[in-house]
């Protein structure tokens, strides 16, 4: 009979399990698929297997390679990474192509490969679709983002030592196809512009200039812009910089370039995009601007509002830095592992170190309660150190100070500000400015939340009493009031006096 | 009855003893307080502490009260938001220069004409000016000017002048403008001359001062030594170089006295009113040229022309040219500007001593020049020669001192 | 009587202004500014240096003029002290009403109630205490005439 009743509770059980697939897939889950091209040398493929381990996202992440990676043990093809994210139930899948142009024809084999289109453009054999339920988003190439460009700035100022009498040439892949071309062509002008203002005004190099140029191009329409051929150029007046714009070293960067480039005198060291923390910083950039809600929740009375970034932005008038910055700091206090809860309006207290009219409007709105925000005062020559907020619960007198990551600000962002408050800019340095803003606003707005900030919860007493500090001393009436009468009857009988005075005589 | 010479004064002793009386002529309290305010022991500490309270009063008025306390509200809050939204022409050239920097929160910031021009104009300058001329003239007509006049008369001396040129040189640190009208007390050409020169060169006006202030307040002392002790260096040197007289002093010291409501009233008006018509529209045009210049580029082909006189010479760097340049039409914005700029301490000094001294308002330019084209161009010519050595000399002092 | 009664009183009050201004003159050279109940001790060098140098000043023509005090040359030292007493503290007041009166960075055109009151509140500078007892010489000018 015991036994029976054993097995009928395990066949009622296994029968029940399928029902728990049904709860996982009420629940919506993202993953993020990073996709690289691959290569049969491990050499490739080592560092960027290394670089996606540190991609700090609040989602999983997996590698998938497009193709070339059957000798290699441990490296997944696409179809295999996807697999993986499967398993772990998540039903919306971000691609991420870690490749240096949406130009390039690899992306339309990655569409196919992921499903998204539906004929193979090659003329090669097909490689093999993914299998999967999940809905799959695919992002936008490196092309010219101020990441990538950053790289290239930092790989150019080590072999920099005459930055006046210097040119910086970028070597691209480039493409023989007419179609793909002008994309190429528009995204490297973009990153050579970026390179040169970073390289100027990021870093104080006064290069002379920043060129590029591609390994496989259409020569008879575009024979100025063949790597020898540019790099013979330069060399006429000045001394050429060679860095390639390359995911990761290899035979090209090795290679195929230093043979191109036989007989001429050039600087060089072969390093290419990987290894550097600006390909984890845009491969988590650009995955969480796909999955990003940038919404505060917070009580009023008992009403639930979902404050969104953008109704923010409205009330300012634009998405600056500040407000980008204001908002996420707001969104890491009222956060469950901190806050423990929603928040209520009129229990948040807020000490703000920067005082802009982003930051001011950014906590206004979000409080729409005057008197808990404390904002510093002045017109101050901005530093890091003004990024610096204290949330308060007034309830419990809890409190976290929480201060902005010093390396997300761009090298020499505030010396830049600095000179344009001052009207004492060049447009170039304007220029670098407002890009400078651009990449601070972004970095602000899609990072995770753990990289922009380095939060230091202090204990609740220890903040409370800085929280005093600011505070302006509650105005001793009495004892002014006391004084200001002394006064004014000492005015009265001084002027009686003089005027008893004067009708005496 | 004819009398001899003899007779006649025996006569006149006689007469005089039966009708005049003679007394030890009493000093009453006003008298003992007059000798004390003039006399160099008693004098200087009073002199001391009058232009304490001078200066404080000066600061809670101008500073605490009328700009911090009203005129950045009305600017800031009301009139800038107004005429950023108001204004057509967002974006263009024309909107830049009138109303200046849309993306500006603050009139100083702002640049336009109509916004920085004006608040400097009314909010910041208006009200230092009503309450250093309310002040000097009741300390005028209250009989003290003319003691401090001849407590420092020694001193003004050896540098040409007379005590009574303290007045244009406490007149011009209100404004240049109604100074340089002031100078007409003087009695000789080269008096006037010489004064004139030394004012536009070396007093800084109320503008600056409130600047300075505002920008480099740690420094402000040591900048304004330097100007100080430029006053006197060059006035000597002016003082034996041109030809001409310079009198001994003859005033006339009233007794302590009320100043009457009048008098403080016309006083007050007629150099208000000189700042208000002259002053003013010229700070508005200054302003105009200065985001001319600045948006047609031309400060920075200056700031390449003149970058290596600016660096080798004077040891500042080269950006500075644009506020020098901007000193021009308005030395208050020089000195903010230069504070954006990144130099040592040092650097500082000799930029703020370079813009205050290097020229003459254009507003101070036109005064000039009323007084007589002659000397409107011989005060240039030594502009240029003291701007030339004494900015090169306070390079080499900080180079001797090693902090250059 | 009457002379020597106000010869101790200016010779006293002399000596406690002297001292005063000295030490405003040391604690500015000391940098931090020294508070005892209502009376603080400025240390800025504008409040604190110079005015403490005129605090000192007016010690001295107190003390100079104390003896023989009907005597109108040293009557007039005395009045002296007392405007230079006058001064300082007269401007400090003068800078607490214009503080009182705007409304400030965030607030209205004009100050709170509470706000006004409470500029006026202590710790005040010695000066202001010294105040009151320079007013004294008004009344020995008065009796005079």
């Amino acid at each position: 009979m015991t036994i029976q009743r054993i097995i009928t509770l395990l066949v009622l059980i296994c029968l029940l399990s399928p029902l728990s697939v049904l709860t996982h897939a009420a629940e919506e889950t993202t993953g993020i698929l990073v996709i690289a091209h691959g290569s049969p040398k491990e050499s490739w493929c080592k560092p960027i297997r290394e670089l996606v381990e540190n991609v700090t996202l609040p989602y999983p992440v997996e590698l998938g390679f497009l193709e070339f990676v059957e000798e290699l043990g441990d490296y997944d093809f696409i179809p295999e990474a996807v697999e993986k994210l499967d398993a772990m139930g998540v039903t919306r899948i971000i691609g991420v192509p870690l490749f240096i142009s949406s130009s390039s024809g690899h992306i339309a084999e990655i569409e196919y490969v992921l499903g998204l289109r539906d004929r193979w453009p090659g003329e090669e054999d097909p490689l093999q679709q993914v299998d999967t339920e999940a809905e799959i988003v695919l992002t936008g190439a490196m092309d010219d983002h101020w990441a990538v460009a950053q790289i290239l700035a930092d790989r150019a100022a080590e072999l920099c030592k005459n930055p006046e009498d210097e040119t910086v040439v970028i070597i691209a892949h480039g493409t023989p196809n007419e179609t793909y071309s002008e994309g190429w062509i528009n995204s490297l002008e973009s990153l050579a512009e970026q390179v040169k203002l970073k390289l100027r005004h990021f870093k104080g190099f006064d290069i002379e200039d920043v060129r590029y140029s591609f390994i496989h191009a259409d020569e008879t329409v575009y024979p100025d812009l063949m790597v020898r051929s540019v790099v013979e150029n330069v060399s006429a007046a000045s001394d050429p910089i060679v860095v390639p714009l390359m995911v990761s070293e290899g035979f090209f960067t090795r290679t195929y370039i230093p043979k191109l480039l036989e007989n001429l005198t050039y600087a060089y060291d072969g390093k290419a995009l990987t290894p550097h923390s600006n390909v984890v910083k845009w491969i988590e950039l650009t995955a969480s601007r796909e999955f990003s809600d940038l919404t505060i929740q917070i009580y009023d009375e008992d009403e639930l509002l979902n404050i969104s970034i953008e109704e923010v932005g409205e009330y300012h008038g634009h998405i600056c830095p500040c407000v980008a910055v204001a908002f996420r700091v707001t969104e890491l206090a009222f956060s469950e592992e901190i806050w423990g809860g929603i928040p209520h309006r009129g229990d948040v207290k807020i000490v703000c170190g920067h005082p802009s009219d982003g930051h001011e409007e950014t906590f206004d709105y979000i409080l729409n309660s005057p008197d808990d925000l404390m904002m510093k005062k002045g017109d101050v020559d901005l530093t890091k150190d003004n990024y610096v907020y204290t949330f308060m619960r007034k309830s419990t007198g809890d409190s976290i100070t929480v201060e902005v990551n010093e390396t997300i600000f761009p090298e020499g962002f505030f010396d830049l500000r600095k000179k344009c408050k001052a009207k004492t800019a060049t447009p170039e340095e304007i220029k670098t400015f407002k890009l400078a803003k651009e990449e601070l606003k972004e970095s602000f707005m899609f990072l995770p939340i753990d990289k922009v900030f380095s939060p230091e919860a202090h204990a609740v007493e220890e903040i409370a009493q800085e929280i005093e500090e600011p505070e302006e001393e509650a105005p001793n009436v009495v004892g002014g009031a006391i004084f200001f009468s002394i006064l004014v009857i000492g005015l009265v009988l001084l002027l009686a006096l003089v005027y008893g005075r004067r009708k005496a005589r | 009855m004819k009398l001899n010479v003899d007779e006649r004064w025996d006569l006149i002793d006689k007469i005089s003893k039966e009708v005049v009386s003679y007394g030890k002529y009493e000093h009453t309290l006003k008298d003992a307080l007059g000798e004390l305010s003039v006399k160099p022991l008693a004098g200087i500490p009073i002199a001391i502490a009058v232009l304490y309270g001078f200066w404080s009063i000066f600061s809670s008025f101008a500073g605490t009260l009328w700009t911090d306390g009203f005129m950045v509200k009305i600017f800031d809050e009301h009139f800038l938001p107004w005429m950023q939204t108001h204004f057509p022409g967002e974006g263009g050239w024309f909107y830049y220069i009138v109303v200046g920097d849309p993306a500006a929160d603050n009139c100083f910031e702002a640049f336009g004409v109509l916004t920085s021009g004006l608040f400097v104009a009314i909010g910041v300058v208006l009200g230092a000016i009503l309450i250093f001329y309310l002040m000097l003239t009741l300390l005028e007509d209250v009989g003290y000017m003319p003691r401090l006049a001849v407590l420092i008369d020694t001193v003004l001396h050896k540098i040409g002048l007379h005590g009574y040129a303290i007045v244009p040189t406490i007149l011009s640190l209100g404004c240049n403008v109604p100074a340089v009208t002031a100078t007409r007390i003087l009695e000789t050409r080269k008096q006037r001359f010489i004064m004139m020169t030394l004012l536009a060169i070396f007093i800084p006006c109320g503008a600056q001062l409130g600047i300075m202030e505002e920008v480099i307040p740690e420094t402000m002392g040591v900048v304004v030594l330097y100007l100080i002790v430029g006053y006197f260096i060059f006035g000597f040197v002016l003082n034996k170089l041109i030809p001409g007289k310079s009198p001994e002093i003859l005033i006339d010291v009233p007794p302590y006295q009320m100043p009457t409501r009048r008098n403080v009233r016309r006083k007050m008006w007629m150099r208000t009113s000189g700042f208000l018509k002259v002053a003013v529209p010229f700070v508005l045009l200054g302003c105009v040229i200065v985001n001319v210049l600045y948006i047609t580029g031309v400060m920075d082909w200056l700031a390449n022309a003149f970058g290596p006189l600016l660096t080798q010479w004077f040891g500042v760097p080269k950006e500075t040219v644009g506020p020098l340049i901007a000193a021009f039409l308005r030395k208050d914005l020089a000195v903010a500007q230069l504070s954006a700029i990144e130099m040592t301490s040092y650097q500082m000094i000799t930029s703020v001593v370079l813009v205050s001294i290097y020229f003459p308002c254009v507003a101070t330019f036109v005064m000039i020049l009323k007084e007589g084209w002659k000397e409107l161009l011989g005060s240039l010519v030594v502009l240029a020669v003291v701007v030339f050595l004494y900015g090169g000399l306070v390079h080499l002092i900080g180079i001797l001192a090693g902090v250059a | 009587m009457a002379k020597n009664k106000s010869s101790i009183y200016f010779g006293i009050l002399g000596a406690v202004t002297l001292a005063f201004g000295i030490a405003d003159l040391i604690v500015t050279i000391g940098g931090d500014s020294f508070t005892w109940g209502i009376l603080e001790i400025p240390a800025d060098p504008f409040r604190g240096g110079w005015g403490g140098l005129i605090v000192l000043f007016a010690g001295l023509f107190y003390l100079a003029g104390s003896k023989n005090l009907p005597e109108i040359h040293q009557l007039s030292k005395v009045v002296m002290g007392s405007v230079l007493i006058w001064i300082v503290a007269g401007t400090d007041i003068f800078a607490m009403i214009t503080e009182s009166i705007p409304g400030g960075g965030e607030g209205g055109w004009f100050n709170t109630l509470e706000g006004f009151f409470g500029t006026y509140a202590p710790p005040y500078a010695p000066a202001i205490f010294l105040l009151p007892f320079s007013l004294v010489v008004i009344y020995c000018v008065y009796r005079r005439k």
